[in-house]
């Protein structure tokens, strides 16, 4: 072959260089299809790599695959859980192969078109050049990709593997092996009673304090930032740095100092204030749901709000005074003002943050846990009182061992949030992008 | 046609992969494994000439106290000083081990030999992270039956018995000046002492199932049924007429306004320490603390008697355990039964107060601070060491709502019920041991 | 009534809801300065205004031969300092990226990453652990620094990228017409525009791991390893010495210097924060 297009090399409007020859050739083995391009170098690098590459991750590969199908077939020797791990990280490993192996496919063929419409190839130095423009936004953004992929989507895949496994207490390796099982675990959480209350009531909880927690947080810090922009106001800077110092403080001493305060016979609050001004034993704050919801909030409240205060506090001063004086002289109120030009003001310039603090409160394990680990118990369900889904998630794994159920819920949880915020995102963002064109 | 070729050169690709998935790739250990179907259960012997080699060192998992940290430290350097191997250990809070070992064991992380209480071994059985002690009959008589009993499962023994513990009765005597014998004594002794508004309490009792299983057992309560040794999960009697006797006999205390409602064990050895509450249901843990705050104030006896006879508490027996890891389980075993031999037990209950389950040291203790203790045990009932019971101690959520007011019956059957219940779905009732 | 006895009432009103909201916030935090100069460990004999106050908990910290307080510390610092510098420089890059360049991806990766990290994750701790075993970075300081530094990406590569937005196009055109290269323009150009918002990832990045105590305990192993929220937590998670005071006296010690720092940075916070979320 090579040679039959030597020959035809000097007439020059004939098709020298078949794209799809050089595309086969290069899916057969990568850096074929360059070298059938006369991109020797580039082709010997790539076949180089991709050798290296199989012999250097092929055990591991095959272990990872065989064990992520079986998950192991000899109880004591095969660890399912590893295996898992193996080869989750194995379809990554596989996955950057395929990309690189999909961009070599797609180089080959492109290039043979080049030669063909009679661009000479460019010199090894030039196609370096070439590549580092147009790679450059690749390369800066790879190293972080590869850290993003195995922080963040390597977990997610694991948990969401385990989702389909029954993976418990009693299917654990090394004694047991652990086994897919389909979406048995979905169907139990349907239909199983003590599954089914304690779903439905943890999910509605964890809804209201959602909602609640944030908005409260929300709504102090904006009433807070619109007094401290008044302009009467001294001492602008002191106050701001109080009001910021619960922020300050590290969140999980704040929540536990809470906790030791609000401790129905022996905290503080009891102690010191609710009984010598109001009298009678004091309040059940830790032993009634009911309470320990109310205190949560106002805790969250407590926590929260420093950030959300920070944020319009800056979105406040940038409002325009001109659209006030605008407004005065049509004679409007102070709270017109406020309805008509603040508040739309500082809702619109700060929506996604004020999304992102709602999905954080869904998931703010923290408090919950560290308060009251989810308590008071309550009957009939198999999470606490005040247990939101993620808490009641973690008692799931690391109380009970309940692995393949913990992830089960995860999974839905973070349907949940994820289609939440999705949606959110594309109304603001969709606003954002008339805006700024 | 791009398109169409670069998908056909990815399902060749898949397939590949597939082929690749469909045949077991070798792995170490697989050989023995398949050759000798009996190893497959988490027992597997090691072999003799294998372990006859010393390794030049152990791990062990320590609880994280400071005074387990001290005991173990000297018995270690003895142990190092007979046989040369070197002892490397860490502190690992008791309650995680289990979960940490089974994270850290596969990895070579883990330690050679770990240390937890008898209740957890189902948990550490069903997950097969021990391997079974092999004893002599004679190294067995060193042992109380109790003791070996607790950490027996399926016929083999799975520890080497460090420590006995049960809860008993402290009081101070600047307070009371003997522990009242009945719980109806109780009651009169409390309503005399009580005074809530100044933190004063005649008798505490920590609102946990652990404590309370005592009320309920007197009256012919039981966790599970057992026969022959063998627990039966399906049968739980914590709800039986026993139960809710007992257990109402402990909310008029609180209906009384004589235990706070939201007392927790923190609170229960802070007030008596500072000398608050003449009587207190504790463990040995408390013993050295107890004594220092309060001098020769304290005094223990058993737990007074309820239905006639002294109430039954809970008996926890902590052991030393060989991890399914080890790559020495033979010098891990040894090491074992090194810490837990007679003169070495001596110096464990010497160190740190607690009894060694081993008749000659229980025989010749005369501390009277021991009383109670020493009583105590013949009247105990050892804690189920199946996996199931983990979800028994769901129990603290009927204390909990009995502590609030709830009606004692209702809140034992609707707890009971949902111990079943997650029982069930945990898997915990189909699991044939 | 007349206008200004109006406003001067109004007035007052704001200052006594200031003053209501400093006894909130300030009352919490002197309780716990009070907690940790009690001598005892429980805290039910303690109280705010101890009877007998004193440093013993301050002293045991730092004298005991059993605490590790100050490795902890120095750990803590490690970690978190490695976080927010390495944070800064790969959200940075990332985020002129994406701010600047066309690629494959630009228009929702981010957002699709931002929502993948809404998925709860906590079964999955062990994964992270046998993947760091599988690396060797297990009970490592290096591999808990990676974790934070990858997981932080998404959200702060979004704050970043919108603040660059912000930045006007023209001025690296017009270096590039200089001749600047790809780099440059970023690093000499867009970098320095930046300072307040990196300021922002930074403290956010260096606070992150100084207060989780969860990863940590999944990833280190050895005492001498742990982190400072680690160590801090098991002051109290331990079931049998539960130690209240002990923990406020640690507590106090790394919350007041954080303290320093954030309100000393609050004006970077405030403007970057506001640029940087609201352009996004």
């Amino acid at each position: 072959m090579p040679q039959h297009q030597e020959q035809k090399q000097l007439t020059n409007n004939q098709k020298k260089f078949n794209p799809n020859v050089a595309m086969v050739l290069s899916i057969l083995l990568a850096g074929l299809g360059q070298i059938y391009n006369k991109r020797y170098m580039k082709g010997i690098s790539f076949i180089i790599l991709e050798i290296a590459f199989i012999l250097a991750t092929f055990d591991f590969l095959w272990l990872g695959l065989w064990g992520i199908m079986t998950l192991g077939t000899i109880p004591g020797v095969d660890h399912s859980i590893y295996l898992l791990v193996y080869g989750i990280v194995s379809l990554i490993i596989i996955a950057f192969a395929v990309t690189l192996y999909v961009f070599n496919v797609r180089d080959a063929h492109k290039q043979a078109i080049l030669l063909n419409n009679g661009k000479q190839p460019p010199s090894f130095k030039q196609a370096i050049r070439n590549g580092y423009d147009k790679a450059f936004p690749y390369i800066m953004t790879a190293p972080g990709l590869v850290l993003l992929i195995f922080t963040v989507v390597f977990p997610l895949l694991f948990a969401v593997a385990l989702a389909f496994t029954n993976y418990d207490l009693y299917n654990s390796p090394p004694r047991n092996l652990v086994e897919w099982i389909g979406f048995n675990n979905f169907k139990d959480l349907a239909t199983i009673p003590i599954w089914q209350d304690t779903f439905i009531s943890v999910f509605s909880w964890t809804i209201i304090w959602t909602l609640v927690a944030t908005s409260f947080q929300i709504v102090v810090g904006l009433v807070l930032a619109v007094l401290v922009n008044d302009k009467r106001v001294k001492f602008k800077k002191t106050i701001r740095t109080i009001l910021i110092l619960p922020w300050a403080v590290p969140g999980f001493v704040s929540i536990l100092i809470f906790a030791a305060m609000f401790n129905d016979e022996f905290g503080a609050i009891n102690r010191d204030i609710i009984i010598p001004l109001i009298g009678g034993d004091g309040l059940p704050w830790l032993t009634d749901p009911t309470y320990t919801k109310i205190v949560l909030i106002m805790i969250q409240t407590w926590l929260g709000y420093p950030f959300v205060f920070a944020l319009f506090s800056g979105v406040l001063q940038s409002v325009s005074s001109e659209w006030y004086e605008a407004a005065e002289v049509d004679g409007a109120t102070r709270w017109q003002k406020f309805r008509n030009i603040t508040l739309p003001h500082v809702l619109f310039a700060t929506a996604p943050l004020l999304i992102i603090q709602y999905t954080t409160n869904f998931n703010n394990f923290n408090i919950i846990y560290l308060f009251n680990e989810g308590g008071p118990a309550v009957q009939g369900q198999n999470a606490g009182g005040t247990d939101i889904l993620i808490s009641w998630v973690y008692k799931l794994t690391f109380d009970t061992n309940n692995y393949s159920m913990a992830a089960a819920i995860s999974l839905i949880i973070g349907l949940i949030v994820s289609i939440f915020a999705f949606f959110q995102f594309r109304r603001t963002n969709s606003f954002k992008e008339e805006g700024n064109i | 046609m791009f398109k169409k070729k670069t998908l056909w050169g990815l399902l060749l690709m898949v397939g590949f992969i597939l082929l690749l998935a469909a045949c077991a790739p070798e792995r170490e250990g697989a050989e023995e494994a398949t050759g000798n179907d009996e190893g497959s259960d988490g027992t597997e012997e090691a072999e003799g000439t294998e372990e006859t080699d010393k390794p030049e060192e152990l791990v062990v998992w320590i609880n994280d106290e400071d005074i387990a940290e001290d005991i173990s430290v000297e018995l270690f350097e003895k142990y190092t000083e007979e046989t040369g191997i070197e002892i490397s250990y860490r502190r690992v809070p008791m309650p995680d081990q289990v979960e940490e070992l089974a994270l850290a064991g596969p990895t070579g992380d883990g330690p050679d030999l770990f240390f937890q209480p008898q209740d957890r071994l189902g948990d550490v059985i069903a997950q097969g992270l021990a391997m079974p002690i092999d004893y002599s009959e004679e190294e067995m008589n060193g042992f109380t039956d109790v003791a070996i009993d607790a950490f027996t499962y399926d016929g083999d023994v799975y520890g080497t018995p460090v420590a006995v513990e049960t809860y008993f009765a402290f009081y101070n005597k600047s307070i009371v000046d003997s522990a009242p014998e009945t719980i109806d004594e109780v009651m009169e002794m409390s309503k005399e002492v009580t005074d809530a508004s100044n933190d004063k309490y005649g008798f505490l009792v920590s609102p946990e199932f652990y404590y309370l299983y005592s009320f309920m057992n007197a009256y012919d309560g039981y966790v599970f049924g057992e026969e022959d040794g063998v627990y039966d999960p399906t049968d739980i009697g914590l709800d039986n007429e026993g139960s809710i006797e007992g257990l109402s006999k402990y909310q008029e205390f609180i209906n009384e306004g004589l235990i706070p409602k939201t007392l927790t064990v923190d609170v229960l050895d802070g007030l008596f320490v500072e000398g608050k509450v003449g009587m207190v249901f504790s463990g040995p843990w408390n013993m050295p603390i107890y004594k220092e705050a309060l001098g020769d104030d304290v005094a223990t006896a058993p737990l007074p008697s309820m239905n006639g006879e002294i109430a039954p508490s809970f008996i926890g027996v902590k052991s030393w355990l060989v991890s399914y890891y080890s790559d020495h389980p033979k010098w891990a075993e040894d090491l074992a039964k090194f810490m837990t031999n007679d003169e070495n037990s001596q110096t464990y209950f010497d160190v740190t107060g607690e009894l060694p389950p081993r008749p000659e040291i229980l025989d010749a203790v005369d501390d009277p601070l021991y009383k109670g203790y020493t009583e105590q045990v013949p009247n105990g009932t050892p804690m189920p060491n199946i996996p199931q019971m983990a979800q028994v101690w769901d129990m603290d959520i009927a204390i909990e709502l009995i502590n609030n007011g709830a009606d004692v019956e209702e809140a034992v059957t609707d707890t009971v019920q949902n111990i079943k219940d997650n029982i069930d779905v945990s898997g915990g009732s189909s699991a044939d041991e | 009534m007349s206008p200004k006895l109006r406003s001067a009432l109004e007035l007052t009103g704001i200052y006594a809801i200031f003053a209501f909201m400093t006894v909130i916030i300030l009352y919490p935090i002197v309780w716990a300065i009070g907690m940790s100069l009690n001598p005892g460990q429980s805290l039910y004999s303690s109280s705010i205004i101890p009877e007998n106050w004193s440093l013993e908990h301050y002293k045991w910290l730092f004298t005991d031969p059993r605490s590790n307080y100050v490795t902890w510390y120095k750990n803590s610092m490690i970690v978190s300092g490695c976080a927010a510098l390495f944070s800064v420089i790969i959200t940075s890059v990332v985020a002129f990226s994406f701010s600047r360049y066309k690629f494959a991806g630009r228009t929702s990766a981010l957002y699709t990453f931002l929502i993948l990290q809404m998925f709860p994750v906590m079964m999955a701790m062990v994964a992270l652990y046998i993947f760091l075993h599988l690396v060797g970075l297990l009970d490592s300081l290096t591999g808990l620094i990676l974790i934070y530094v990858g997981s932080q990406i998404p959200f702060n590569a979004w704050l970043v990228k919108g603040y660059l937005d912000t930045i006007p196009r023209e001025l690296d055109e017009a270096a590039r017409i200089d001749g600047a290269g790809h780099f440059t323009v970023f690093w000499r150009i867009v970098l320095p525009l930046a300072k307040p918002i990196l300021a922002v990832v930074a403290l956010f990045n260096f606070m992150t791991p100084l207060f989780d105590f969860i990863l940590p305990s999944i990833v280190l192993n050895s005492p001498e390893n742990y982190t400072i929220a680690l160590g801090l937590f098991n002051f109290i998670n331990d079931q049998f010495s539960n130690n209240f005071t002990r923990f406020t006296a640690g507590a106090i010690l790394i919350a007041i210097p954080v303290a320093v720092v954030y309100l000393f940075l609050q004006r970077y916070l405030i403007s970057g924060l506001t640029a940087g979320g609201t352009k996004g």
